[in-house]
C-alpha cells in the first residue's frame, strides 16, 4: 500500500500510589481498526495492577485522524480533568492525558510517512525509531545553494525584552510558569534535569521542551545512520553513564553482573578485567542498547514524562520581570503548521540543542546543489542503508571521504557487506597522509596505516584531569593551541577493526588515495559518480569513478546554522569562544560561558541562563559533546544554582549523595 | 582515573584518614609484644606510608606525563600498591622496629589476639595491617568513592 502513513502512539502511565509506571509504543496503520487495550487482564497492551481497574477497562483508538479514548464499560470509568468521559469516547490531543483511578496516562503521537516493513502492532521501548514526520530535522542542504539556514519565518518576532503582562492578555497563547526550563529535550536537557532531581528539585518544578519524548532519540538516529546498530559498542567510557551522575556502577560492572545473573562466568569476568587493564590491552566501551536502556530506566525514575513537553521552539527571550520566555508550538496533526501557540516562563533556563545539522564537504555540497542527487553522494549521518543493500546485491565501488570514528564505522559496515558479496571495492581519499601523530609534552599519539588512534574522542584527562585544568586556566590563544594539539580526527584502536584494515590493505579491496579534489560530477556513462582530484605525488589530475560516495567528515558545529541560536546570538549580542589560528585569525566558536556554564550575556536580573553541549564548544571543556562532558556541565551548573540559592536545590554532601545513590540503586524516585 | 598531583595528595590523605586510621587503631589495639601493648606501631607505619606516599606521588605524576591520555590505569594503581607495600615493609623492618626496640631477627615476638594464639611472624602482622588498607583503598577508588564525593572525578581527585 503505497504512501500509507502510520500513526505512532506512545502511551506513558504512572501511578505514584503503587509505583506502577510504564510506557509502550504502538503503531496504527492509517486505515486500521486496531485498538490499544488497557485493563487488568494480561491480554491488554497496557496491564494495570490495581483491583479497581476492570479486566477490560478502556481502549485507545484512532478515528478520522483523531485519537480517542473509550471507556470499555468499566465501573470506575475514565477521567479527563476530573470529569468522567461519556459513552462515545473522548478525543485526546497530542501530549494530552487522562486518568483511571490513581493512574495518569499521557499520549504522545507522531506520524511516519512510510510504514516500517511488516511492523504493525505493539513495540515496547521504541528508542525513538522512525523519523518524526511532523517535526523534521532541519536540513542544511538547501536547493537554493544557501549554506546558512535563515532565521525561522514568524509573523511576529518577539522583542528583545517581552512583557509578561502583555503575554497574559493574549488569548490564543497558552502560558506556563515554572522554576527550571531545559530547552532542547535531548540528552543535555535530560542530564541537567537528572542532576536537578538528584539535588532535590521536584519533577513538577522542571519543564523540558523538545521534539521527541525519548531523550536519546536524535543520538540514536545519528548512531543508526552512521552504522552503529544497537548491539555495537559506543566510543564511550564505562564510567560515563548518562543515567547515573556518580558514574558508579559503570557499564562494565553492570555487564558483569548481568552475565553473572545468567551464569555466564567468563562473560562476567571480561568487562571488569577490561576496565582493570585499560587502556593497556583494550578499552571497555558499553553497548549502545545498554546505554539506551539505562536512560529509559532513569527517565522513569525522575519522572521525565512529567517533565517533557513536545513542542517546536520558535524563540527564546528575556522577560521584563527577570525571567526567560520560550515560545513554542504544538501542532495537532501532520498538516497543521501552526498548532497551539504556547510560552513557558522560567527563572532558570538551560539550553542544549546539540549539533545544528549535517553538512557535506564543499565539493560534494556543490555536486548536490548542481544535481539535486541525494542517493549516490551522502553524508554518513544521513540515512543511507540503500547503499549497503545495493552493494550486497550487485557489488560495486564506494569512495569514502574523511577519517575519524565515523569513517571507521562505515569501513566496518562495508567490510561486513563485502562478506556477503566479494565484488566490492572501497577507496579512501584524503587530502594528506598521516605519518606522525600529534605531540604534546613528552607524549605522542599513535599512528598506523594513515589513521591516528586514541581511545576516546579526546585524551582522557580532558574530562576532569590535568588537561582539563590546563584548558580552563588558559586564555583564548593558549586554549586554541591546546585544543589543536589534543583534537584532530582520530579513531579508537580496536583490535578487531584494525584487523579489517590490515586485511583490506593486503587483499587490495581497501585502497588509500591522497590528493586534493577539484570537482565531483555525475559519471558520463554507466551510472555512479566521478571524482576529479590531483594526487599528492603527481601533477596531472585523476578521475575516479565509483558507484557511491560517503562523506564521513561529520556534523557541522557552527552556531549560525541553527536558526534559534542565530536569533539568540544577534538579539542579545552574546559572546563566543574564539579559536585563534596560527596566522592570528580569530574564528567564533561556541557560546562563551562562565565556569558554571552560565551564559553571561543572558543574565536577566535574578534570572540565569545556562548552556551545555556542542553549542558551548571550544571553551573550558574540550569534550563538550560527550555523556560525561554533559554531566560535567550539569554538575557545574547545578552547583552554581545552589550558590544562588535557587529553589529546591539542596547540597549533595557525602551522606546525602550516598542516600540518593541508594535510591538510584532501588530505582526509587529522588524525592 | 585521571588524577592531578594535588588530587593524588588529597585522595591519599582521605583514604588514610577514612580507611587507614580506623584499621590501624584496630590492629594497634590487638598488637602486643611480650606483654607490651604496641598501640603506636601501626600508626607510625601509617605515618611513614603517608610521608613516603607523597614522594611516590611525585614519581607517578612524572610517569603520567609520558602518557598521551594523562591517565592512570587501574592496573598501574594495583601494581604500585604492591610496590609501595614492599618498600613500606622494608622501611618498617629497617627503621621503625628498631626505633621501638622490637626485635627484628630471630623468633617472632609479636602477637595478635593476645594469649589465645602463638606468636606471629612480622610479615603476617604487616600483611594483616597493610593488605586490608590497600585493597579497600583500591576498591574505593574503583567506584564507591564517587558515590560519596560526586565531584571528585571532575577535579582530578581533589575536593
Amino acid at each position: 500500500m503505497p504512501n500509507e502513513s502510520t500513526f505512532q502512539l506512545q502511551v506513558l502511565w504512572e501511578n505514584p500510589q503503587n509505583d506502577d509506571n510504564g510506557s509502550v509504543g504502538y503503531d496504527f496503520p492509517e486505515r486500521s481498526k486496531q485498538k490499544l487495550l488497557i485493563g487488568r487482564s494480561s491480554k491488554n497492551a497496557v496491564v494495570l495492577n490495581a483491583s479497581y481497574v476492570g479486566r477490560s477497562h478502556a481502549y485507545v483508538s484512532i478515528r478520522h485522524g483523531q485519537v480517542t479514548v473509550h471507556d470499555d464499560g468499566s465501573q470506575l470509568g475514565v477521567q479527563i480533568d476530573g470529569d468522567r468521559i461519556g459513552e462515545g469516547g473522548a478525543p485526546i490531543e497530542n501530549g494530552g492525558s487522562f486518568s483511571i483511578g490513581d493512574y495518569t496516562f499521557r499520549l504522545i503521537f507522531s506520524i511516519e510517512a512510510t510504514p516500517p516493513p511488516g511492523d504493525h502492532g505493539q513495540r515496547e521501548g521504541q528508542h525513538g525509531q522512525g523519523a518524526n514526520y511532523v517535526f523534521q530535522e532541519t536540513e542544511l542542504v538547501k536547493d537554493d545553494g544557501l549554506s546558512k539556514f535563515p532565521v525561522r519565518d514568524r509573523d511576529e518576532t518577539p522583542a528583545a525584552i517581552v512583557s509578561v503582562e502583555e503575554l497574559r492578555t493574549k488569548q490564543a497563547l497558552k502560558i506556563e510558569e515554572i522554576d527550571y526550563l531545559a530547552i532542547g529535550g535531548g540528552l543535555g536537557s535530560f542530564i541537567w534535569s537528572d542532576h536537578l532531581r538528584v539535588f532535590g528539585v521536584r519533577a513538577d518544578q522542571i519543564r523540558s521542551i523538545g521534539l521527541d519524548p525519548v531523550p536519546y532519540a536524535k543520538y540514536f538516529r545519528l548512531c543508526k545512520n552512521s552504522q552503529i546498530p544497537e548491539h555495537e559498542r559506543l566510543r564511550s567510557n564505562s564510567e560515563s553513564c548518562p543515567d547515573n551522575l556518580w558514574g558508579f556502577p559503570g557499564y562494565a560492572v553492570r555487564e558483569s553482573f548481568s552475565a553473572l545473573g545468567r551464569f555466564r562466568l567468563i562473560s562476567a569476568i571480561r568487562p571488569v578485567l577490561k576496565v582493570f587493564f585499560e587502556p593497556v590491552f583494550e578499552t571497555f566501551t558499553p553497548q549502545a542498547k545498554d546505554v539506551f536502556d539505562s536512560v529509559d530506566r532513569e527517565s522513569h525514575r525522575i519522572g521525565w514524562n512529567q517533565i517533557f513537553q513536545l513542542g517546536r521552539i520558535s524563540a527564546i527571550r528575556k522577560t521584563d520581570d527577570g525571567r526567560y520566555a520560550v515560545f513554542y508550538s504544538v501542532p495537532k496533526t501532520a498538516t497543521e503548521k501552526a498548532g497551539d501557540q504556547c510560552v513557558v516562563i522560567a527563572r532558570f533556563a538551560h539550553l542544549c540543542t546539540g549539533y545544528p545539522g549535517t553538512r557535506l564537504l564543499d565539493d560534494l555540497q556543490n555536486y548536490r546543489v548542481k544535481t539535486g542527487d541525494e542517493q549516490l553522494v551522502v553524508n554518513a549521518y544521513e540515512p543511507h542503508d540503500q547503499i549497503y543493500d545495493h552493494l550486497a546485491k550487485t557489488g560495486g565501488s564506494v569512495l569514502v571521504r574523511g577519517r575519524g570514528i565515523v569513517a571507521s564505522r562505515i569501513l566496518q559496515r562495508l567490510k561486513e557487506t563485502r562478506d556477503g558479496n566479494r565484488d566490492i571495492t572501497v577507496y579512501h581519499l584524503n587530502r594528506s597522509t598521516v605519518t606522525k601523530g600529534n605531540k604534546f609534552g613528552a607524549a605522542k599519539r599513535r599512528v598506523w596505516a594513515h589513521w591516528e588512534y586514541q581511545p576516546f574522542n579526546w585524551p582522557k584527562a580532558c574530562w576532569g584531569g590535568q588537561l582539563q585544568r590546563k584548558l580552563e586556566a588558559a586564555n583564548d590563544t593558549r586554549r586554541s593551541e591546546l585544543i589543536s594539539a589534543w583534537g584532530g580526527t582520530t579513531t579508537a584502536d580496536r583490535r578487531d577493526w584494525m584487523r579489517i584494515l590490515r586485511i583490506g590493505l593486503r587483499d587490495g579491496w581497501y585502497q588509500q588515495l591522497f590528493g586534493t579534489v577539484s570537482e565531483v560530477r555525475k559519471a558520463t556513462s554507466g551510472g555512479g559518480v566521478e571524482t576529479v582530484y590531483k594526487p599528492n605525488n603527481s601533477d596531472s589530475p585523476v578521475s575516479l569513478k565509483t558507484d557511491y560516495i560517503i562523506d564521513c567528515v561529520g556534523l557541522v558545529a557552527d552556531l549560525e546554522f541553527d536558526g534559534l541560536l542565530s536569533d539568540l546570538l544577534t538579539t542579545y549580542e552574546l559572546d563566543r569562544n574564539q579559536q585563534v589560528r596560527p596566522d592570528g585569525r580569530s574564528i567564533s566558536r561556541g557560546l562563551r560561558t562562565t565556569p558554571t556554564y552560565e551564559v553571561e550575556g543572558m543574565a536577566n536580573g535574578i534570572g540565569r541562563f545556562f548552556a551545555a553541549g556542542q553549542i558551548t564548544g571550544h571553551g573550558i571543556l574540550a569534550s563538550v559533546d560527550s555523556f560525561l562532558g554533559l554531566q560535567f556541565a550539569a554538575m557545574r551548573s547545578v552547583r552554581g544554582l545552589r550558590k544562588l540559592r535557587a529553589p529546591g536545590i539542596r547540597s549533595l554532601r557525602p551522606f546525602r549523595s550516598f542516600r540518593q545513590w541508594l535510591r538510584w540503586c532501588r530505582n526509587a524516585p529522588p524525592n | 582515573m585521571t588524577p592531578t598531583f594535588l588530587g593524588r595528595i588529597h585522595t591519599r590523605l582521605l583514604l588514610v584518614l577514612v580507611i587507614g586510621l580506623p584499621w590501624s587503631l584496630v590492629i594497634g589495639f590487638l598488637l602486643r609484644e611480650n606483654d607490651r601493648q604496641l598501640f603506636g606501631l601501626p600508626l607510625i607505619v601509617l605515618g611513614v606510608f603517608l610521608f613516603v606516599g607523597i614522594v611516590w606521588d611525585v614519581i607517578y605524576i612524572a610517569i603520567q606525563q609520558l602518557r598521551w591520555d594523562r591517565d592512570w590505569p587501574y592496573a598501574f594503581q594495583f601494581l604500585i600498591g604492591i610496590t609501595e607495600g614492599l618498600l613500606l615493609y622494608w622501611l618498617t623492618i629497617r627503621f621503625v622496629f628498631p626505633s621501638l626496640m622490637i626485635e627484628t631477627a630471630g623468633d617472632p615476638s609479636l602477637t595478635l589476639f593476645g594469649d589465645l594464639t602463638s606468636n606471629q611472624p612480622r610479615e603476617v602482622v604487616f600483611l594483616l595491617h597493610y593488605l586490608p588498607i590497600f585493597l579497600l583503598s583500591f576498591g574505593a577508588v574503583f567506584g564507591p568513592l564517587r558515590v560519596f564525593l560526586p565531584q571528585w572525578r571532575y577535579k582530578g581527585g581533589q575536593f
